[in-house]
């Protein structure tokens, strides 16, 4: 601790930085804020949800990588077990599958699961 | 996330599926893309990295979450979901009070460092008084923007990049260094956004070349990737935190590097020009030789293909060259899948670190730069009637994609023939040849993918200008 105050006067006396101080026991610093300014997208919600799911098309994508098949395939027999009805199916694709692509999915889809990662 | 959300705004109800340690990771993008409440439903990561291998391991996982996947599509949004409420913050300057000069910097730190505004480190106080000495370094406007950062593309202007600059400790005339490293880094051209977000311990090696590298005393030489140049040391934590802070991006929420980034400082350099017998590498790039430059490049880790040199035992320059072209062959094993914005989704390029007497001595025996990646890119080759169906079945999607630049394509046909040797890396001038380190020193390799994913490249050369305090850069 005693090193780090004596290094923290040395680096504020050498970089000539103001520092409010009205008594020995009163010291204001007033510091810049070093986050850059973001403008986030208008915030969106997700779609309304479908009640009934049966006989729907349920789209399941993932990005190629080798360690999520199974679990994928999993997930697949699960569905057709649990809802009859509905009809999987598999797509695959880079980690953000682009406009084009999203567009044919939700062309032949009502829902969907997406997973990316290892 | 980004895929997501675009099927979510095409009408289309889903969930998101992570494991649970990637939660955070996942809701931070959803924040980016435009859609902070959605769907997300986790799986157990300590079960799902164990069991993954087969069908019948995993089921056991895919059990436990089927019936809350199902409900997320199914579950009516709750009237927190379906809200499109902003939150607003506050970016103004802060004001901390104590007791004594000790006791305000400790607060301060104590502030920045619990608001992850740092790096681990104690920060300077960015002061106004600081941050308008720091600008004295620079002539251009601390309002110009510089570019966007990724993860959450924070606005880099110059003051802001100049606050970061006074934490780090650095001079004031290093910001035009930092400057130009930023304006690499933030080009839209540029994949920041993988090295910084990736699982793998991807890192910004950064080298300054040109004559600023010597003035600002750049460590070039003996130990240039090591400790003890204020320069080198000040310009990758000034970099580190405007990355930290500008694009906001934090170690597990996501930053999902699985072991960190190693050199929190990232690799800052200077390329060794007292000893290179090669004009400047910039010059490779189309600029001037008497310019300062900085090249950014996203590599995969530090010193990981040692091609020989060092102190202990002997070489000669046609075994670093053999050693080269090994280590150029080494990414075969991902050849077959080769695919733009996949998670493979190229060949490499390479920095190829030529220490001072390697290069001199490939000098000697008639080599350049040009001679040199002409010589690797013909023996980093696979022949042909050693390539599997599905390797050559892949360069034919690598052309349709225009993956394979126009110019190389006849050499990748002419490849898929008996006598044909398929190139390792798409044009001679993926390798990069730089002279550093000292006498001795060793030949090493930095390696990465010749394009982002999600953006067109992995490396940005940009000059260095608007210096006010050097002879270089202005």
């Amino acid at each position: 601790m005693k090193m780090f105050c004596i290094w923290a006067f040395m680096a504020m006396a050498a970089a000539n930085f103001t520092i409010g101080c009205q008594s020995s026991n009163d010291v204001t610093l007033e510091v810049l804020n070093p986050r850059g300014e973001i403008t986030l997208p208008p915030v969106s919600a997700p779609s309304a949800r479908i009640a009934d799911l049966a006989g729907k098309k349920i789209g399941l994508y993932w990005n190629e990588k080798p360690g999520g098949i199974h679990f994928w395939n999993g997930i697949e027999q699960l569905l057709k077990e649990k809802l009859p009805g509905t009809t999987v199916l598999r797509y695959s694709g880079a980690f953000d599958l682009g406009e084009e692509f999203a567009i044919k999915i939700a062309s032949e889809t009502d829902a969907f699961f997406y997973g990316v990662g290892d | 996330m980004s895929g997501y959300y675009r099927l979510e705004k095409l009408g289309k109800p889903g969930v998101y599926v992570c494991t649970d340690n990637f939660v955070h990771d996942a809701e931070s993008a959803a924040e980016d893309v435009g859609m902070p409440r959605s769907r997300i439903v986790t799986v157990r990561a300590e079960d799902y990295y164990r069991l993954r291998g087969t069908d019948a391991g995993i089921m056991p996982v895919a059990e436990a979450v089927i019936d809350e996947l199902i409900d997320g599509l199914k579950r009516p949004l709750t009237p927190e979901e379906a809200s499109t409420a902003a939150e607003k913050e506050d970016l103004g300057p802060l004001t901390v009070s104590a007791e004594s000069y000790r006791l305000a910097i400790e607060k301060f730190n104590s502030i920045y460092l619990d608001n992850q505004w740092g790096d681990g480190l104690t920060l300077l106080p960015p002061t106004k008084e600081a941050v308008q000495e720091m600008l004295k370094g620079t002539g251009r406007s601390p309002d110009e923007i510089i570019g966007t950062v990724a993860p959450k593309n924070g606005v880099a202007t110059v003051e802001k990049i100049a606050i970061n600059a006074v934490m780090a400790g650095a001079r004031p005339e290093y910001l035009p260094v930092i400057i130009a490293a930023m304006e690499c880094i933030t080009d839209p051209d540029y994949d920041d956004l993988h090295v910084m977000t990736s699982t793998g311990s991807f890192n910004f090696a950064i080298m300054v070349t040109g004559p600023i590298a010597e003035e600002l005393n750049i460590n070039a030489g003996m130990g240039f990737l090591g400790y003890g140049w204020r320069a080198n040391s000040t310009i990758g934590r000034a970099l580190r935190l405007a990355l930290i802070n500008i694009g906001r991006v934090w170690p597990g929420v996501n930053d999902m590097a699985l072991v960190g980034r190693p050199s929190q400082q990232f690799y800052v350099f200077a390329e060794n020009q007292k000893f290179s017998p090669w004009p400047p590498f910039h010059v490779t790039q189309g600029f001037k030789q008497e310019d300062s430059c900085v090249t950014v490049s996203s590599v995969m880790g530090a010193s990981s293909h040692l091609l020989g040199g060092g102190a202990v035992a002997t070489w000669t320059p046609q075994e670093i060259l053999d050693s080269s072209v090994r280590m150029m062959k080494e990414p075969r094993w991902g050849m077959a899948t080769w695919k733009r914005g996949s998670s493979n989704p190229g060949p490499m390029k390479y920095i190829l670190f030529f220490e001072p007497v390697l290069a001199m001595e490939l000098e000697r025996l008639g080599h350049n730069r040009a001679s040199l990646q002409k010589y690797l890119y013909e023996n980093a080759v696979i022949p042909y009637e050693e390539l599997t169906p599905a390797e050559i079945a892949n360069v034919q999607p690598r052309i349709d994609s225009g993956e394979i630049p126009k110019d190389r394509i006849p050499i990748f046909k002419d490849a898929l023939k008996p006598g044909g040797k398929l190139p390792m890396l798409d044009r001679p001038e993926d390798i990069r040849i730089v002279v550093a380190g000292g006498i001795p020193g060793y030949s090493f390799a930095m390696s990465f993918w010749r394009e982002g994913l999600y953006a067109p490249t992995s490396d940005q050369t940009k000059l260095v200008r608007g210096a006010t305090l050097t002879e270089a850069g202005r």
